[in-house]
């Protein structure tokens, strides 16, 4: 009875591997591809986002058999690490997004380039539809071109519009190029030079006195004439019209160009010898319980992109503000003026499934379309890189904010930094690494010399780009008194 | 009879089984304890002949290919040195190193390449953190566990409180730290404040990011003084009794008595504090965001591996970096254990 009974479990178990590892070819035939976008490196992660990018998703799906778009929503915190450890166990996605610039060069030959792909689908892509200076964003200097544009963030002066009351001080212009009415009644240039004689007159200490007054305290400030912290080092420079983004033409580092060194010197001075920007040790005991810097109150003008609407919610925020112009470079008389752009697209992952790289195609080109990407910057709170989808995000935005100067930040992609400040480095992690350490050094050592930490960055780039590793700054010579 | 016989024969011969009693009961251990033995072949013995492999390989994340076998190489980036001559401290030495090396420091007239700098500089900041949080944890802690040891009233209550936050999770830790290290509103800061002179700035200063780490390393010695009033209470007090009949005051007894019959204890407090010491990470990780400023002052070696591997994705550089950090605390802990025989005493005589 043992014999007869072996035999059943062993036919049994038989039956079930051959059913299991047949090859069913006429039943894959049939599905439609997945197509897998890992979501969470940039915004789209949040629980209130996720229902309405799947609605968005849902009319590609319905009108798709052949392709199925499946969305793998991760926490940002920990997003970076799960999509590592997907491509390091040879289980990558497909595709990759909402990311930005700085989140491509990272991933480094993990991108596919799809620059044979648009040629050929020119036509499809409907390229005349974009803001022309959103094309290039995506093109390193070797060529390669990672992505089409979805939307853009266009950056903009944060007014504190009661901090200026509070001052007595006009509100800077709502115009690009514009002169400002100063304090005096005097029409004058709207530069970064002036932007510093404002910042002062607004930075006020705990006894109430302004920085321009006797008796002034800077250990003691409560509200600090401008702020722009969370900018990155190539992105606050870029205000001041740099001849490139800390790369030349041909791959090598130029951290100590006299624009970027005028840039370094007018922070150092904003943050130790006028005191109307704070200091790393200032700036965390202001922001502490704030959504984010601005919404603290703590600032009478703050400079980011328009991605920081995520943190200026309308619940926390109690004093008026709103979007102005941004400065005009020193010394270029108004003429010149450079609003530092960040962005947000999908990619594609490499893979060797060029089959499944042709489906992801498809479904690239359905998210950055004119259809899906008014949608999606809705959600994202990013511009539609393509200006025929701006009107429902206008309309989204102005719902929630409604007395937004929206026309500024429309001008202001007229204004776009080009290379951009997120722009290809080579060994990028580190070399953006690189950057943080003399930024930081910047905001909070008052006996910097400038002039040597952005020589010294200069050095230590070189040795990055080159493929070396970072060298250790030494030590830098504290400036004369 | 014959079958009385016959069952007795049949007891008294010995039972042979296809397998021995004790070849059943080791079966049956290995059982039981047989989820444990997968899952720490899975998850620890393997991933760490993995490392060991990957460590010999270009395995790099960001370049999206198959790591290829390349020696010794990573070992030979992490350790490259080499030492030019130069004219004075102030030369110029931009163009002075071989490709790959860049300058890790000067010593005179002469200028120290790496290939890796930040190797040097993060083993640096991790020895010096040590030397400085580690000797004041064991102290402070042998001195809270001998206050904690006095019969006195609400020490339960003491040891408590001492003890809580050594059981909260390390990176709440680090955010309260942030505040409390803050040079404008800053607790640790209250005193100089409220005496109107200028108040350290703990995170954003060179010379003082270690020691206000070392402070945060304070917070969490509760363990530890409940290991040494372990060890304090099993201190036989027949002999302090004795002691004070020879007329031998509180500090002899502390010296002659106290720290010998506890020295098992500290050599072990020592070896803990030194493995952890060098797993240095979180509480640095999130006082700097992860960058070790100012100006690398606060970079530990575990962060600079942490960013080779997750950050820029050379994970076969960083398993090279992890094995270096294996061999190096074996390494040192088999020294202290080698010493340990000339100051740790054994009640029940020296170890074998």
């Amino acid at each position: 009875m043992k014999k007869p009974l072996r035999t059943a479990l062993v036919a049994m178990l038989a039956v079930v591997l051959i059913t299991v590892a047949w090859p069913s070819n006429r039943i894959q035939a049939q599905s439609p591809v997945t197509v897998r976008v890992f979501v969470g490196l940039g915004t789209g992660d949040h629980p209130e986002q996720q229902p309405l990018e799947d609605a968005v998703i849902k009319k590609f799906n319905d009108a798709h058999t052949d392709i199925q778009i499946k969305m793998d929503y991760n926490q940002n915190a920990t997003a970076s690490s799960v999509l590592l450890t997907q491509l390091a166990g040879n289980n990558p996605p497909d595709v990759i997004g909402p990311i930005g610039i700085k989140g491509i060069y990272q991933l480094g030959d993990n991108i596919q380039d799809l620059s044979s792909l648009i040629t050929r689908d020119t036509a499809a892509l409907k390229l005349d539809e974009y803001d022309p200076a959103t094309l290039k964003l995506y093109t390193d200097t070797g060529g390669k071109t990672t992505a089409l544009s979805l939307g853009i963030y266009p950056s903009v002066l944060w007014v504190n519009e009661d901090a200026f009351k509070a001052a007595e001080i006009p509100l800077p212009p709502t115009e690009f190029g514009a002169m400002y009415t100063d304090k005096d009644g005097k029409q004058v240039v709207w530069d970064w030079a002036e932007l510093a004689k404002v910042a002062t007159l607004l930075t006020q200490d705990k006894a109430g006195k302004f920085a321009d007054e006797a008796g002034f305290d800077p250990k003691t400030v409560v509200t600090y004439g401008y702020d722009d912290e969370w900018l990155s080092l190539r992105n606050a420079f870029a205000h001041f019209a740099p001849p490139d983004a800390g790369v030349t033409a041909d791959g090598k580092p130029d951290f100590n160009n006299s624009v970027y060194l005028a840039a370094a010197q007018w922070y150092h001075d904003a943050i130790f010898k006028d005191h109307f920007y704070p200091d790393t040790a200032s700036a965390t005991a202001l922001n502490q319980g704030a959504a984010g810097p601005f919404a603290s109150g703590h600032y009478g003008m703050w400079f980011s992109q328009s991605w920081n609407l995520c943190c200026v919610p309308t619940t926390a925020v109690k004093f008026k503000w709103n979007w102005y112009a941004a400065p005009s470079a020193p010394g270029s008389d108004g003429k010149t003026i450079v609003a530092p752009m960040h962005a947000d697209t999908f990619v594609i992952v490499k893979q060797a499934d060029k089959a499944k790289i042709e489906a992801s195609w498809k479904v690239l080109q359905f998210l950055v379309s004119a259809e899906a990407s008014g949608p999606l910057c809705q959600i994202y709170g990013c511009m539609p890189a393509r200006k025929n989808a701006r009107s429902d995000w206008e309309k989204g935005t102005l719902a929630t904010y409604p007395w937004l100067n929206v026309k500024v930040v429309y001008e202001a992609a007229n204004y776009l930094d080009s290379p951009n400040n997120e722009s290809f480095m080579p060994n990028y992690n580190e070399a953006d690494a690189a950057n943080a350490q003399t930024m930081s050094a910047l905001h909070s050592d008052p006996n910097l010399d400038v002039k040597t930490a952005l020589d010294n960055l200069n050095t230590l780039e070189a040795g990055i780009f080159a493929g070396g590793k970072a060298p250790v700054p030494t030590p830098v010579p504290t400036a004369a008194k | 009879m014959s079958t009385l016989t016959a069952e007795a024969e049949r007891h008294a011969q010995p039972i042979t089984t296809r397998y021995s009693l004790r070849t059943v009961e080791r079966s049956w251990g290995l059982l039981f304890i047989s989820p444990w033995i997968i899952g720490f072949i899975l998850f620890v013995a393997f991933p760490m002949v993995a490392s060991l492999y990957l460590s010999f390989t270009d395995f790099d994340l960001s370049k999206n290919a198959t790591p290829n076998w390349v020696g010794l190489d990573n070992y030979t980036q992490m350790f490259g040195l080499e030492f030019k001559t130069i004219s004075g401290p102030t030369q110029d030495t931009s163009k002075l190193y071989d490709p790959g090396y860049a300058e890790l420091g000067r010593i005179g007239n002469i200028a120290i390449g790496a290939h890796d700098p930040l190797f040097w500089k993060s083993l640096k900041v991790t020895l010096l953190y040590a030397v400085i949080a580690l000797p004041t944890s064991l102290f402070v802690a042998l001195g809270l566990a001998l206050l904690t040891n006095l019969r006195l009233p609400f020490m339960t209550v003491f040891r408590t409180i001492f003890y809580v936050p050594y059981v909260l999770p390390a990176v709440a830790s680090a955010v309260i730290f942030l505040q409390m290290l803050n040079r404008d509103i800053g607790w640790v800061n209250i005193i100089p404040r409220s005496l109107g002179l200028p108040a350290p700035d703990w995170l954003n200063n060179e010379q003082l990011v270690l020691p206000g780490l070392a402070m945060l390393a304070l917070w969490g010695v509760g363990n530890a003084m409940i290991i040494y009033l372990a060890g304090l209470q099993g201190v036989p007090t027949e002999l302090y009794e004795a002691a004070r009949v020879d007329g031998a005051n509180p500090f002899v007894c502390m010296v002659r008595i106290t720290l010998p019959m506890i020295s098992p204890v500290i050599l072990y407090n020592l070896v803990i504090g030194l493995i952890t010491t060098f797993q240095y990470f979180t509480q640095a990780y999130v006082l700097t965001q992860g960058r070790g400023t100012p100006n690398y002052a606060a970079y530990f070696f575990n962060m600079h591996l942490y960013n080779e591997a997750f950050v820029y994705g050379k994970m076969g550089y960083a398993s090279a970096m992890s094995w270096f950090l294996l061999v190096l605390v074996v390494a040192i802990t088999a020294f202290v254990f080698a010493t340990s025989g000339k100051w740790v005493f054994y009640a029940g005589g020296r170890r074998s």
